[in-house]
């Protein structure tokens, strides 16, 4: 099974770091040369998820004439911020496109990892029931549960989606990933409240009244995160490449989790590897969770094709947990 | 560890961080007052430091509680408070 194609689409609405500056009073130069964003993307106020959705796959399909919507046999959403608690987002998806109705879809609910993951999760089932065509989407946005004055992530995230077609015939070859959780660690990237644990009504199923606004929005501790990622990145890295009898040097690119510009400089630093070998794109869009790595890879295949490359990809966050892979185009 | 070991700790984590050799603090020195840190080199020097002297820091706001002051971070690095 290999990786054709990716797609990507973003929300017209653009927000400055000016605009973040005004709204946190963190300086802006912080926010523009550190954290290295200048503008990232919103959802605007009518636009719901699955809108961005169907847009990155209206965008694959006029990228890619020859596929064919009739071929696809799965079709699997990476969210934690779906349209609705219940239904799936994948089955919105699946109606929007007028997928037939023996396509299984279901929603993989992981963050910034999630992309990763789901390379695995689309190319098993597809061995599994020898499907020849399946769709991996991204879209978690992220800006619906971000408060507008919280300074640990309001500067940091920012909303897309992407589109990924697998497929049997061509593209880039999945190689043997690297998974992992630390679990202990949850409680550093959470929305508490909505759930089960703390659900909008009472257990009894009676009305109750809402808890804080803060609650339903996400916290970060990020002197936690930092310690996770500079902790566990480097170690999956080196797991995924022996899994694969690879060395630092048989990787071309190393497209991270765009989590920010200072967290992939440290770990380009701690790895030893050279600017031009860790691509960056979180100056427009900000760190767009699990959409950040496939969004980049659509962004390298139109500016400079990946034909022949050896990419390694690596995602990490909510969970926390990571996922690293090789691709080989 | 004694105050002289925690103070060439505390240098050889900062200059990692920032990536500068001529990084120069006394026990007077307050990393944040003085900008010599930013949020973001804090968090990555005290991670540094961690991983030099093998010191697990608090959890909470260490800011608030000003472990960016040189002469806090030498006190608790010394085994003097916490």
């Amino acid at each position: 099974m290999k990786l054709r194609h990716i797609a990507y689409a973003i929300p017209d609405r653009r927000v400055e770091s000016a605009v973040i500056s005004q709204w946190t009073g963190l300086d802006l130069q912080f926010l523009t040369e550190k954290i290295g964003i200048e503008s990232r993307r919103f959802l605007g106020r009518e636009e719901q998820p699955i809108d961005l959705a169907h847009a990155a796959c209206r965008n694959l399909l006029s990228e890619c004439h020859e596929l064919d919507l009739a071929r696809i046999g799965l079709l699997v959403v990476v969210t934690q911020n779906p349209d609705y608690k219940i239904p799936h987002s994948s089955a919105l998806l699946h109606h929007a496109l007028g997928l037939g109705k023996t396509v299984a879809c279901f929603d993989l609910n992981l963050g910034c990892s999630g992309f990763v993951y789901g390379l695995s999760v689309v190319k098993s089932l597809m061995l599994a029931e020898s499907l020849t065509d399946a769709l991996l989407v991204t879209c978690d946005p992220y800006s619906r549960i971000i408060g507008r004055m919280d300074r640990d992530t309001v500067a940091l995230f920012g909303d897309a989606a992407t589109a990924s077609w697998l497929s049997a015939e061509a593209g880039g070859d999945l190689g043997k990933p690297d998974f992992g959780t630390n679990g202990a660690g949850a409680e550093n990237l959470m929305v508490k409240l909505g759930g089960s644990a703390y659900p909008v009504m009472s257990i009894d199923g009676e009305a109750k009244e809402a808890g804080s606004a803060e609650g339903y929005r996400l916290h970060m501790n990020g002197r936690g995160i930092l310690e996770f990622m500079m902790q566990e990145v480097p170690r999956t890295v080196s797991r995924c490449l022996k899994k694969n009898g690879l060395e630092l040097s048989d990787i071309d690119s190393f497209v991270f989790h765009q989590a920010s510009q200072y967290l992939l400089q440290q770990l380009r630093k701690k790895l030893g590897l050279a600017p031009e070998k860790v691509p960056c794109n979180i100056r427009d869009v900000g760190n767009t969770v699990s959409s950040s790595i496939p969004l980049l890879l659509a962004q390298l295949q139109t500016k400079e094709g990946l034909a022949g490359k050896r990419i390694l990809v690596c995602g990490f966050g909510v969970g926390l947990s990571w996922a690293t892979n090789v691709i080989q185009y | 560890m004694n105050q002289q070991q925690a103070l060439e700790a505390i240098h050889a984590a900062l200059r990692k961080t920032l990536d500068r050799a001529d990084i120069s603090v006394t026990i007077e020195t307050d990393l944040v007052e003085e900008k010599i840190v930013d949020s973001l080199d804090g968090m990555m020097f005290l991670l540094e430091l961690s991983g030099v002297t093998d010191k697990k820091f608090p959890e909470s706001d260490l800011v608030k509680l000003g472990f960016f002051r040189v002469r806090k971070l030498v006190e608790f690095l010394t085994d003097s408070i916490g």
